[in-house]
């Protein structure tokens, strides 16, 4: 599934690895330019680590559905 | 990221004036954090220290990792608009050229057009604008070995439009060649979206030297159910 052989370099599973660290990463720095107290910062960080973990897990599972068991129950 | 206030047993302390706001702001937009450093040295407030030092490590390792992991080059402002207005006025149409509802853009803003990912990773900080400084400034050799700017010519080739996509051309080629190594492909754009983030995430901090954290406005419920 995540294999191109057209783009050289890592398959786009490798990309997937930079995107808790930028999850991680968003979520701190934004949580703490809104509160100056390091509980509501990491409070508010995590809150929103979840929302967006969700959000994207949500769209993976559904395309991962999608491709892996929809598609080729239709076209197989 | 939601703007939903969070169930805690206490409410955030209140926040009063934070120190020198507009040099605060300009050191901030400097360096990432250091702002917030000088204003809890000042008013020896702890928090807003370690968060200015947060930002620092965060904002700048962010920056730094995706400039270095790009070979040290994925930080520039190219000059093509100027290469596509003389090739459009050439030809006596505007088709290449960055326009505005058929107007070309004048050269600085065509080639941001064309560079878009410059505009957040200028607010990074120092570090961005040794671009800035090759793009007007050619000739000089003070950066002359980082963030070269693609397409740009001395004064002795001034106006030469083959020298300058020559020049852009050999850049990008060369961008091409490290693409295509192993162990890169579509990482080359995960690391200039490090770098485009840490500009972006730059302003919020920027915000935050300036006017204290970003407090949103209390919204009055009314007992009817309406705001």
């Amino acid at each position: 599934m995540f294999a191109d052989a057209a783009i050289p370099g890592p398959t786009s599973l490798a990309v997937f690895i930079h995107f808790p660290i930028m999850i991680i990463l968003v979520n701190l720095l934004f949580s703490a330019a809104r509160y100056d107290d390091w509980r509501h910062i990491l409070l508010h960080a995590g809150r929103g680590m979840i929302y967006i973990i969700t959000f994207l897990g949500g769209v993976f599972l559904f395309l991962f559905v999608g491709l892996q068991i929809v598609v080729p129950w239709l076209f197989g | 990221m939601s703007a939903a206030p969070i169930n805690t047993t206490k409410p955030p302390p209140e926040i009063g004036p934070v120190p020198i706001p507009v040099l605060a702001a300009l050191l901030s937009f400097m360096v990432p954090g250091l702002g917030q450093i000088v204003q809890g040295y000042l008013s020896k407030n702890f928090v807003r220290l370690s968060k200015g030092c947060l930002f620092l490590v965060c904002i700048w390792g962010m920056f730094f990792y995706g400039y270095a992991k790009s070979h040290w080059r994925n930080v520039y402002l190219p000059h093509v608009q100027e290469v596509y207005l003389a090739e459009d006025q050439a030809a006596g149409r505007v088709g290449k050229a960055a326009n505005f509802m058929g107007r070309p853009m004048p050269p600085l803003l065509g080639n941001l057009w064309n560079r878009p990912q410059y505009i957040m990773q200028f607010f990074a900080g120092l570090p961005a604008w040794p671009a800035l400084w090759n793009y007007f400034l050619p000739d000089s050799t003070l950066f002359s070995k980082i963030q070269v700017s693609p397409g740009s010519v001395t004064d002795a080739n001034a106006g030469s439009n083959f020298a300058r996509r020559k020049h852009w051309e050999e850049y990008e080629a060369e961008d091409n060649r490290i693409q295509e190594e192993p162990g890169m492909g579509r990482l080359w754009d995960i690391y200039w979206i490090y770098t485009v983030l840490a500009g972006a995430l730059n302003i919020m901090v920027i915000y935050d030297a300036y006017a204290g954290p970003v407090r949103f406005r209390k919204v009055k419920k009314h007992p009817g159910g309406g705001k």
